[in-house]
């Protein structure tokens, strides 16, 4: 009797913990649609931005259409400056408004879009003052070159912070060149991005792909010094095409100064990508500043500095 | 001697009063309702056919009195209706004569003592306790110690406690009783007895309290067959389960952290297995349950919305004794006995799963291949010790051990090649979480009318998770080696200290006061990270500082009784917490009242304003183990809330018994985790993670219990709403609580067909969880139109090979739990068998979980299917359930 029961005991306690998991579908209903701007910009080229709709979270086939007709208004420091056009590139599937205007440091701006479908949307941003940087210099190390070769920059630069609270994004890469297709002739075509480590940067702070973003707490209206590593990992057989060049010679810094749109934006974006794999995290939103709508309207300010490399 | 003598008289008195035989011994059934006792006697005079003279214009005839008396001899209701109103009788011939004494304040006596079970010498705590006259009444303690005063004379003094022969002592002096109860005879008995004695439940003036013996919680089904006190609870109104598979309950409205649970006096911070699956409490050990979710009395504190004060067992002073259980997912089991007989005793209860020591040999060679092995266990050990010794008849010592540990392992190993060179890939991740606690107490009695028990203790929980992934290679350069290793622990430590009095100065006013210390260190999360790929060597350690926080408390309460119809129950908690640089304090005021309509109806009101300093950091998806303890902090406020509630109690006849409570509850400084964080990634400091806002609850609850064998059971239904409110969460708005849930309907029966055959079954129907999903998408901004093609970050201008977002598609919820999961509803059943033999008696169980395979949602998960047909992909939400139809078995012996 005993063993009759302690066998039925050692089955049962096999089938709870093997077979107790099933999954169903949730019929959630979508939302009502919206218009989502994409219009991030800088001191160094004209304002463009993409306007498009939203679409259900559940659809097998995304169809983003276009909102063609809309009429988007742009605004320097309250005062209209022209009217944004549409247009399509003939070898891209999407158009995008543009202006005619660079948008200028210090300056507010405002978009005001009227649309058949979604009403009025409007935005705001600026774009910060800019940033400079001062007193780089950066040493090399390497090792590793059959399947692994790493190449670690000790760098070291100076930030002429401004006196307000500034938002930074900050990335470092060597230049990848390869052939012009006409010329033959070696051109920058991207960069490759290091993964830095620095001490200098007080939390909170996020890692977004390629960089750091942070904020001036500490060194508000001072002139801080940054140091750290930026650490290259390239496998020669597969990281590229044989006819790409990283060119070591050249180290570039790229700091941002984020106006508090793109600041919370680009946080909440990097919030999203560093938990999308994570069952504990909480439901979160990307930022959005579109009133009557959803998406980024945001300025930034640029500063591209090479540091020298020792060697 | 003195003990000697009281016997004595006891037997005089009880013997003395059987072997009279007059027509007063004649038993009758009578009712008064509300009438004067002038009335009261032409009724009796009437239904019972004695002549009866007495002056109707006596004052003491004009009082109006209830009375419902079954069978009970007219010299016991004479007795009832004269004594304390100044007029006595006296037969004469066949005629009763009344008439009265001159009225002065009467004398009282006092009786007190303690109430243990006469098999094992176990306490019996909530023990009624009352006399049969005035129905004056008190109950024992968490000690079994009682006292109650009385009017001077001969009292019938009655001892009522589930599951054991009713017991009624003569007294008519100061007295000193050490009362042992007998267990019921039968099986059968253990449910006839209601769960509390009626005159309890109706003349308390605590409202939202539930006393619950272990005897009961056992017979409730559980998932697995496993009996559990944390799961059993949730079957009561107004307390609510998690999602299947997850840690907590929620009372009221409020969050999992905000229910207090002391085992013997002491709290415990994660009384989970199995992440929640199970409670760490061995239903074998515990001796008794009170739960309470409103008009807390001022001795309790540190949390929002209920306390769970659970009682475990002493151990059987009288005989050694030992009972073993083994279900699907643990063996367990309990030893206890005499250290010294009537003097000393011991108990010691351990469980452990043992599916892990079969189960991992076989998965893992189920999973392993030439180039690949994985071994993959969990298990979990729970142990309870206590030792209790009678120093004299007015000291008691106990020291008591509670440990519990979680056990999570995983390895797995995996050879390869690549081009020339072999790799050997080693992944392993333990976790592991417990607590641990040691405690010494004891108990003092000053005199008759003050008890005393005195608590220290050290309490140590620890949460902590370790991956690692290692890769070495036949490469003489070893540059392709690596190792990664993540360590992430918490814990929190605290020595802790306090005292408490129970004074009785006369049969008005129950008195308790006290205070304690505590002494917290909190270790809130700690991430450790070592990085090493060849001779590159990366490691940090990102902590959160160890903070140090006093917590201190004191509390007075009055248990009053005010005439024939008001009981009141008022105090006060204090309380205090310093931590960093911030101190804060706080006095919260607690009222319960009671107003007895008649004897069989009272209303009840109640005002609790409670404290809390810790708060548990959990995900919105789900609650488990690795949930975060922290403390209020400089910038993190304590919670409070505020409490008012409103109920009735209606006995009918003996067989039912409803209770209708309505409440509503604000609370202040509640903490969420903000949008998009994760605990696992806390380089921040939690601090930076967590947001606070406010509460409300508000609902009405209806519990009606049917207390008469063969049938027991009850039915219990919510109606509630639970909001939330945060500046930083769902754009400052109103939204539903992710355990609102509208209706709440929980049956629970039992049905007792013999001494040896029961079925048990409950039914459980609420509302869908609020959970947050996206309802509309749009294109990530760095989207540039080309496929599988993005700008790079920052550079706008710059183009990169590799993608920002994986997806290119961002989802948005435009509301904080924005859908209502389906319906849940549930029907577990189980048929138990016991049978008794010369050495003791064996019980066996067959259950079935989920009876008609209900598919409820556990949790739910986004997730992209390819159609194998047409390659595309099909994103779809879905529900995981955890619990379709399982069937179980426990077996127990006892010898």
């Amino acid at each position: 009797m005993k063993l009759r029961i302690l066998h039925i005991i050692f089955t049962l306690s096999l089938i709870l913990v093997t077979a107790c998991e099933k999954d169903f579908d949730i019929d959630i209903k979508e939302s009502e649609k919206q218009m989502v701007i994409n219009g991030l910009f800088n001191q160094s080229a004209p304002i463009q931005m993409s306007i498009t709709e939203s679409f259900s979270p559940y659809v097998e086939t995304v169809n983003i259409r276009d909102l063609t007709r809309s009429e988007v208004a742009l605004f320097e420091n309250g005062f209209l400056i022209e009217n944004l056009t549409y247009f399509k590139q003939p070898d891209e599937e999407y158009g995008k408004y543009y202006s005619t205007s660079i948008p200028k440091q210090d300056n507010n701006y405002r978009i005001e879009i009227t649309d058949p479908v979604y009403g009025r949307v409007t935005a705001n941003s600026a774009v910060p003052s800019h940033v400079i940087i001062s007193d780089s210099k950066c040493n090399w190390t390497s090792w590793g070159e059959d399947t692994l070769e790493v190449i670690r920059f000790n760098f070291e630069f100076v930030i002429e912070d401004l006196p307000e609270e500034n938002f930074y994004y900050m990335s470092i890469g060597c230049p990848l060149l390869k052939p012009n297709e006409i010329t033959g002739a070696y051109e920058v075509f991207g960069y490759q991005y290091a993964e830095i480590y620095t001490a200098d940067i007080a939390r909170p702070l996020l890692y977004l792909k390629n960089g750091w973003l942070f904020d001036d707490n500490i060194f508000n209206g001072t002139d801080y010094t940054i140091s750290g590593t930026a650490t290259m990992y390239t496998y020669p057989c597969c990281t590229y095409s044989d006819e790409v060049i990283v060119d070591k010679s050249e180290l570039f810094v790229f700091l941002e100064n984020l106006s508090t749109e793109a600041y919370e934006f680009h946080s909440s974006y990097a919030q999203r990508l560093k938990i999308q794999d994570d069952f504990y995290a909480e439901p979160g939103s990307v930022y959005s500043n579109i009133n009557n709508g959803i998406g980024i309207f945001g300025g930034v300010n640029l500063t591209e500095t090479q540091i020298p490399i020792v060697y | 001697m003195r003990q000697l003598g009281i016997t004595f008289i006891l037997y005089f008195i009880i013997h003395s009063g059987f072997s009279q035989n007059s027509v007063l011994d004649r038993t009758i059934t009578i009712q008064f309702d509300s009438i004067s006792v002038g009335k009261a006697l032409q009724l009796l005079e009437s239904t019972s056919g004695v002549s009866l003279a007495y002056n109707s214009n006596l004052p003491a005839l004009q009082e109006k009195i209830s009375l419902h008396l079954t069978t009970t001899s007219i010299r016991e209701i004479l007795n009832q209706l004269c004594t304390d109103r100044g007029i006595s009788y006296k037969l004469i011939g066949n005629t009763v004569t009344f008439y009265q004494h001159n009225i002065k304040e009467p004398e009282k006596i006092i009786i007190s003592g303690y109430v243990v079970d006469q098999n094992t010498g176990e306490v019996l705590i909530s023990c009624s306790i009352f006399d049969k006259t005035t129905r004056k009444g008190s109950a024992s303690n968490n000690f079994g110690f009682f006292s109650l005063t009385v009017p001077e004379g001969s009292r019938t003094i009655v001892f009522s406690y589930i599951g054991y022969t009713r017991e009624e002592i003569y007294v008519n002096t100061d007295t000193i009783l050490n009362i042992k109860l007998s267990p019921a005879i039968s099986n059968l008995n253990e449910i006839i007895i209601l769960e509390k004695h009626r005159e309890e439940i109706i003349n308390a003036s605590e409202m939202g309290i539930i006393d619950i013996s272990s005897k009961r919680i056992k017979h409730i089904p559980s998932v697995g067959g496993e009996v559990d006190v944390l799961k059993a609870i949730t079957l009561l109104p107004g307390i609510k389960p998690g999602v299947d598979g997850s840690a907590g309950y929620y009372v009221r409205g409020g969050g999992a952290d905000q229910n207090l649970i002391l085992v013997d006096g002491i709290p415990i911070y994660n009384p989970y297995h199995l992440w929640g699956f199970l409670s760490s409490f061995n239903t074998n050990a515990i001796n008794h349950i009170n739960i309470i979710k409103s008009g807390f009395p001022a001795r309790y504190g540190g949390r929002l919305s209920s306390v769970l004060d659970i009682t475990m067992n002493e151990g059987n002073n009288q005989k050694w004794n030992t009972d073993l259980a083994i279900g699907v997912l643990s063996v367990n089991a309990n030893v206890s006995g005499p250290l010294k007989k009537n003097k000393s005793s011991i108990m010691l209860s351990a469980r452990r799963t043992y599916a892990d020591l079969f189960l991992v040999p076989l998965m893992a060679m189920s999973n392993s291949t030439e180039n690949t092995s994985k071994l993959q266990g969990y298990n979990f050990t729970d142990l309870n010790l206590k030792v209790n010794y009678k120093l004299s008849e007015k000291d008691h010592l106990y020291v008591s051990g509670f440990y519990s540990w979680d056990h999570y392992y995983l390895t797995e190993k995996a050879t390869t090649k690549w081009g020339e060179t072999d790799y050997e890939e080693k992944l392993k991740s333990k976790q592991g979480w417990g607590d641990i606690i040691g405690s010494l107490r004891w108990n003092h009695l000053f005199s008759s009318k003050l008890f005393s028990n005195t608590t220290a203790y050290l309490s140590y929980y620890k949460f902590t998770n370790k991956d690692s992934y290692q890769r070495t290679s036949t490469n003489e350069q070893n540059i392709d080696d690596k190792i990664n290793e993540s360590i992430y622990f918490s814990n929190i430590r605290d020595i802790a200290f306090t005292e408490d009095f129970q004074y009785f100065p006369n049969e008005k006013h129950g008195i308790r006061f006290g205070g304690g210390y505590i002494y917290h260190n909190f270790k809130p999360g700690v991430n450790s990270f070592f990085s090493q790929t060849g001779e590159d060597t990366i490691s940090n350690n990102i902590e959160n500082n160890l903070i140090r926080a006093s917590e201190l408390s004191a509390y007075f309460e009055d248990e009053i009784e005010l005439g024939q119809h008001f009981r009141v129950n008022l105090g006060v908690h204090a309380s205090g917490f310093l931590v960093g640089h911030t101190n804060y304090f706080s006095f919260q005021p607690r009222l319960s009242v009671r107003y007895l309509i008649t004897n069989a109806i009272s209303i009840k009101a109640g005002y609790s304003h409670m404290t809390q300093y810790l708060h548990l950091l959990t995900s919105s998806g789900i609650v488990q183990s690795s949930d975060l303890w922290v403390p209020s902090t400089d910038n993190i406020q304590p919670e409070n809330s505020k409490q008012a509630t409103l109920g009735i109690a209606i006995a009918t006849g003996k067989d039912f018994q409803l209770e209708i409570d309505g409440y509503y509850k604000t609370m202040n400084n509640v903490i969420e985790y903000k949008e998009g964080v994760s605990f696992l990634h806390n380089e921040n400091g939690w601090e930076n993670m967590v947001t606070s806002g406010k509460g409300t609850a508000y609902g009405i609850e209806w519990f009606l219990q049917k207390k008469q064998a063969p049938l027991t059971g009850w039915i219990g239904y919510t109606l509630s709403w639970a909001n939330r409110q945060f500046d930083e969460l769902n754009s400052g708005d109103v939204f539903p609580f992710r355990y609102d849930r509208r209706h709440d309907i929980s049956i629970v029966g039992s049905y007792q067909f013999s001494e040896r055959w029961s079925l048990n079954g409950t039914w459980v129907l609420y509302s869908g969880n609020a959970v947050t999903v996206p309802t509309i998408s749009y294109i990530d901004p760095y989207y540039d139109g080309q496929y599988h093609t993005w700008h790079s970050f920052p550079s706008p201008n710059e183009i990169t090979t590799s993608s920002v977002s994986s997806s290119g598609i961002i989802d948005h919820s435009p509301k904080r739990n924005n859908l209502r999961l389906p319906t849940y509803h549930r029907l577990d059943l189980t048929a138990s068998y016991m049978k008794k033999k010369s050495w003791g008696w064996w019980e066996l169980t067959f259950g079935v979980t989920n009876l008609y395979n209900r598919m409820n949602p556990s949790y739910y998960t986004k997730t992209y299917d390819e159609n194998p047909e047409t390659g595309q992909i099909d994103i779809k939400y879905k529900q995981i359930t955890l619990f379709p139809i399982m069937p179980s078995i426990f077996y127990r012996i006892s010898f």
